[in-house]
């Protein structure tokens, strides 16, 4: 039984920890920055907030258009806005976290 | 209890039992790149063909990766002379600040710029800091780790060792 249980706690750590971005909620749903998602991205993209919270972000002007494309383009992918995130610096982090909290949404850090 | 470093540490023993059980054919073929190094030459993956490399993702925003590059030195000082290239590659956004590291760490293997993100993201999608991956001497990636790792941990070594010494399969 202790085997299974550490086996159970050791394999929910593990997906816990995944390497992420953040969590964004604007009004009731909240998701993952750059997880693939048709609502996430008529919530972003298609209502130009996300070109909007980008324009305000101090990151250097290529992320910024790394990340449209990532979330917003036919080339959408996770993997890739996960790596963009880690590429910044944790000023540009913050930077990046308050354009989106300027722009109405509530963001939320993940612990690992 | 289970705590941070037993899960780690379970965690790299089962990668490496993992990816030493696979057919090495599996593995998929380490993307080239060149990259300019804080040295002032240029540096390809290329250029190391037959050999193995360990390629390891910094920043000196990442405590982590600080702690992890003395082990990193410490291993590249030990199999060198049994043809082990350790590429550095600093994701920091000024050169200074990634040669001030280097200079108190008194790291000697060679440490490229990835200023732009090219081979961080284009090229290897590196979702984590520290990463570390390793390239055999066929140029296939054949381990890639995220995250704080022992470098200096028996298995880790047994590996190194394993693929350094090892021949062209």
């Amino acid at each position: 039984m202790k085997r299974f249980l550490a086996i159970i706690i050791f394999a929910a750590l593990l997906s816990a920890c995944q390497p992420s971005t953040f969590v964004i909620s604007k009004g009731t749903r909240a998701y993952y920055f750059g997880r693939e998602s048709k609502s996430l991205q008529r919530l972003l993209c298609d209502s130009g907030d996300l070109n909007r919270i980008l324009r305000d972000a101090t990151i250097p002007e290529h992320l910024k258009e790394g990340f449209y494309i990532y979330v917003c383009t036919e080339n959408r992918s996770e993997q890739k806005v996960i790596s963009l995130y880690q590429f910044l610096t944790p000023e540009e982090r913050k930077s990046l976290k308050r354009a989106f909290i300027r722009h109405g949404y509530t963001v939320n850090y993940v612990p690992c | 209890m289970l705590n941070n470093e037993t899960i780690k540490s379970a965690f790299l023993s089962f990668s490496i039992l993992l990816l030493l059980t696979l057919p090495v054919s599996a593995a998929p073929g380490a993307e080239d790149f060149t990259l300019p190094g804080l040295d002032g030459k240029t540096y390809s993956l290329r250029q190391f063909r037959g050999r193995v490399v360990v390629i390891n993702f910094w920043a000196s925003w990442c405590k982590e990766c600080l702690q992890e590059m003395p082990e990193l030195q410490a291993l590249y000082e030990e199999y060198r002379d049994d043809g082990l290239v350790v590429l550095g590659i600093s994701v920091d956004r000024s050169k200074n600040k990634a040669q001030e590291v280097v200079k108190k760490l008194g790291i000697t293997y060679p440490v490229l710029h990835d200023e732009n993100g090219e081979v961080f993201v284009e090229k290897y999608t590196v979702v984590g800091l520290p990463s570390t991956f390793i390239v055999d001497k066929q140029g296939r990636l054949v381990v890639r780790l995220i995250g704080r790792q022992d470098l200096l941990s028996e298995r880790f070594r047994d590996m190194i060792e394993r693929l350094v010494k090892g021949g062209n399969q």
